[in-house]
């Protein structure tokens, strides 16, 4: 066992995975000689050489495509944006290449894009976006965001072994704050297994990412006013458990969905849909969202959190849900 | 008229601060107020433009009076006579839920259009400005909407919860909420269950919820440590459901007659002396049954049913015939199809066949269903009568007691006779207690000239 932050386990997995299998390349811009923005990478260009630890140009299309030529022709390609902003710059590859090109030629595309995503961090509106919805509506790709050092760890290593392409979002202001324990022997944290990190008998919390720490702590305050709440990590967005989450739902009868991406047209409204249709007989209160306001991330601090959602707003909104 | 606080039932209107013409925001100060308690500017729940003032300054009138009229208009529209709608502004709804606001005024309103009062107002009862100018204001019903149901939905979960436990929708209404504005949650429900049967899961069976929920909670036995609680089995459900729905259907009364068998007795030694191996023996059920088969003929409203406002009599007697199972806990009653159409020997080979089958479990389905008319036999367990229950949806059932040799008076002397006590248990609605007795009478004849 040794005491990880979120960034360390991140760091461990591509490293690990790099040494277990040749075939793992990475690229990004700076990744290799300055070790990356946030110095995941750092040493590895020493270690693996240039040949599989690729500094790029500006050219998140550009460097995209060349991953996906790569993954079809036998490589493992991880692709590091360095802010989950930039990944606009290579939507068309993700979403039209990336995402299709086994459906329609039969050829696996086992492409990891790691996304450093999330607000929080005074990052200002082109560092602090939260994309996913965006990559949930498109078949053919798999989504995961992972909470805590263990799954960062876990999810990633999975990712880098699926033949799919994996959008991997990394929260930023998780990075340096969440420490864990870490196993030493190798695991995997398979994609599309939600985690009920807390249980609880009269509200369903479905969160994910930065969100599941501020839910549970709203959990423990409600606990000590007589309130349980279940606390449903999704982990993976694509593919969905939604077992997991509908069974709790069946069980307290009130589910809050939270996340930090903005609200309209966030991943909560899929959750949200799915509990109206597959839960409907079970539900005591409206399924209530809480998600960052529909405007830009601010870089006053003042502004950004009045935009985030936050451990007081989810409280708020939890206890409107448990007293309908 | 706003309620400026919960005891407060008149304010009074200083000063309008907006005119007949004059445009309003939402939430832009109308009028100013003053009560017992409070002086305030009273903000529009609605924006358009004020069509006329109901109220002079200085007027006291009393909570929930509309004070104004505005005219709503949808902005996004042309403006034409047909999207124009006067809503006459009443600070309060008239019927509010449960729903308390401690805060200002401006709550109150916001509450208001939440419950969606005003707001169904403009958008359904469009009102052209100019017609209803001279008119009082105009009352809309969606404002005094008192329905609990309207005001108080039940969600998915507590209709789930009240259908499986078995809870009537009127019933539910007398719950008390514990949610905002007395809404029931399910965990309300779920208590309501629990303290209204004498605890264990819900039943699945319709008629155990149905009486659960219908018996008031001082009935309902509460079992102590000391009691030995045992599930009932499967049949004795099926006997409890049937029984209790019997007596919830029919106001059932029993008539006594007294029956000398000595005639009956007669034939029985009679015939069994002279019976074969392969015969089917020739009991006092059996005579008993012949007679009455043919006596149903005479009393055709013994062997019928009663639907609504209608008695459906049978051509046919399909007699059933009550066999209690060896372990006693059970009873079941096999039915002899078309009994009317056999003679005495087919009538003892059937009912034979029947019970043998009966104390075998060898019936089937159709051996138990379709019966016209019942006989039960408490005279097996050495009981002088019974008042036996329905057998629905029949209308008539007659129990015979043991056969025991009694001292009776005949003519001006004693005699000893075997005596069989017969009594008969009728649907009120079908028919009365003189028709009850005059079949038992015939019945008592026929039995006591039997040769």
């Amino acid at each position: 066992m040794s005491v990880c932050t979120y960034l360390d386990a991140i760091s461990q997995a591509l490293r690990e995975e790099m040494r277990r299998d040749p075939a793992v390349i990475l690229l990004g811009e700076d990744i290799g000689t300055f070790g990356g923005a946030f110095k995941i990478t750092r040493g590895f260009l020493e270690e693996f050489g240039p040949e599989r630890v690729i500094d790029t140009p500006i050219s998140e299309s550009g460097f995209v495509g060349a991953a996906c030529a790569a993954a079809i022709e036998g490589f493992r390609p991880v692709v590091e944006f360095q802010f989950a902003d930039f990944i606009a710059c290579a939507f068309d590859q993700i979403v039209n290449y990336a995402a299709k090109t086994y459906y329609r030629w039969g050829l696996p595309v086992p492409v990891v894009f790691r996304a450093p995503s999330g607000g929080g961090f005074r990052g200002g509106p082109f560092h602090s976006e939260n994309p996913e919805a965006w990559f949930t509506h498109v078949p053919g790709l798999k989504v995961v965001q992972p909470s805590t050092p263990y799954d960062a760890k876990g999810l990633l290593k999975a990712a880098i072994r699926d033949n799919n392409p994996v959008i991997y979002f990394e929260h930023k202001h998780l990075y340096r704050r969440i420490r864990e324990d870490l196993p030493n022997e190798d695991f995997v944290v398979p994609l599309g297994q939600a985690n009920i990190k807390r249980e609880g008998s009269d509200l369903t919390i479905v969160t994910y990412g930065s969100m599941v720490h501020e839910s549970l702590a709203v959990a423990e305050r409600l606990a000590k006013v007589g309130a349980e709440c279940e606390i449903v990590d999704l982990r993976s967005l694509c593919p969905l458990d939604k077992e997991t989450f509908l069974a709790s739902v069946r069980k307290t009868s009130r589910a809050l969905v939270v996340h930090e991406a903005h609200l309209t047209g966030g991943f909560g409204g899929e959750v949200a849909a799915i509990i109206a249709e597959e839960a409907f007989d079970a539900l005591d209160a409206p399924v209530t969202r809480v998600a960052s306001l529909d405007v830009p991330v601010p870089f006053s601090p003042v502004l950004e959190d009045a935009v985030l959602p936050n451990a007081e707003k989810i409280y708020r909104a939890a206890v409107d849900v448990l007293e309908y | 008229m706003p309620q400026m606080g919960e005891s407060l039932t008149e304010g009074t209107l200083v000063r309008w601060l907006k005119h007949a013409g004059d445009t309003v925001a939402i939430d832009e100060p109308l009028f100013e107020i003053s009560t017992d308690k409070v002086d305030a500017e009273v903000p529009s729940p609605v924006a358009g433009r004020l069509h006329e003032q109901l109220v002079r300054e200085g007027e006291t009138v009393s909570v929930g009076t509309a004070v104004a009229l505005v005219a709503s208009q949808e902005t996004q529209q042309p403006e034409s006579t047909s999207d124009v709608s006067l809503v006459p502004v009443e600070a309060q709804p008239r019927e509010e839920p449960g729903g308390h606001f401690k805060s200002s005024h401006a709550a109150q309103l916001v509450s208001f259009n939440r419950l969606g009062g005003l707001r169904a107002a403009v958008s359904k009862v469009p009102v052209p400005p100019v017609a209803s100018a001279a008119q009082p204001a105009p009352r809309s019903t969606e404002v005094t909407e008192s329905d609990p149901r309207h005001t108080r939905p039940w969600t998915p979960a507590v209709l789930d919860v009240a259908r499986r436990g078995g809870i009537p929708l009127d019933a539910l209404t007398a719950i008390t909420g514990s949610g905002r504005g007395g809404r029931v949650t399910k965990r309300d429900v779920e208590r309501f269950l629990r303290t209204s049967r004498s605890g264990g899961e819900p039943s699945r069976s319709p008629f155990a919820a149905h009486a659960a929920a219908d018996v008031p909670a001082e009935y309902v036995y509460r079992p102590g440590p000391e009691d030995r609680l045992e599930p009932m089995t499967p049949t004795r459900r099926r006997i409890a459901q049937h029984m209790a729905w019997s007596v919830r259907i029919s106001p059932h009364a029993t008539a006594f007659a007294e029956c000398d068998m000595s005639a009956a007795a007669a034939i029985v030694t009679r015939e069994r002396a002279a019976r074969t191996s392969h015969e089917s023996p020739l009991t006092f059920t059996v005579l008993v049954a012949e007679a009455v088969v043919g006596l149903l003929r005479d009393f055709p409203v013994l062997n019928a049913s009663v639907v609504g406002d209608t008695i459906a009599y049978k051509p046919y007697v399909n007699l059933g015939i009550a066999v209690a199972l060896t372990d006693g806990d059970e009873l079941v009653v096999p039915v002899i199809r078309r009994a009317n159409e056999l003679a005495r020997s087919g009538l003892a080979r059937a009912i034979a066949d029947l019970a043998a089958r009966a104390r075998e479990r060898c019936l089937t389905l159709d051996d138990v269903q379709g019966g016209t008319f019942t006989l039960t036999n408490p005279g097996v367990f050495g009981g002088i009568s019974g008042t036996p229950l329905l057998h629905q949806p029949q209308v008539a059932i007659l129990g015979l007691g043991a056969v025991t040799k009694r001292a009776v008076v005949i003519d001006e002397a004693i005699a000893i006779r075997p005596m069989l006590w017969l009594s008969l248990t009728i649907d009120h609605r079908a028919t009365d207690g003189m028709t009850a007795f005059r079949f038992l009478d015939a019945l008592r004849r026929r039995l006591e000239s039997l040769a």
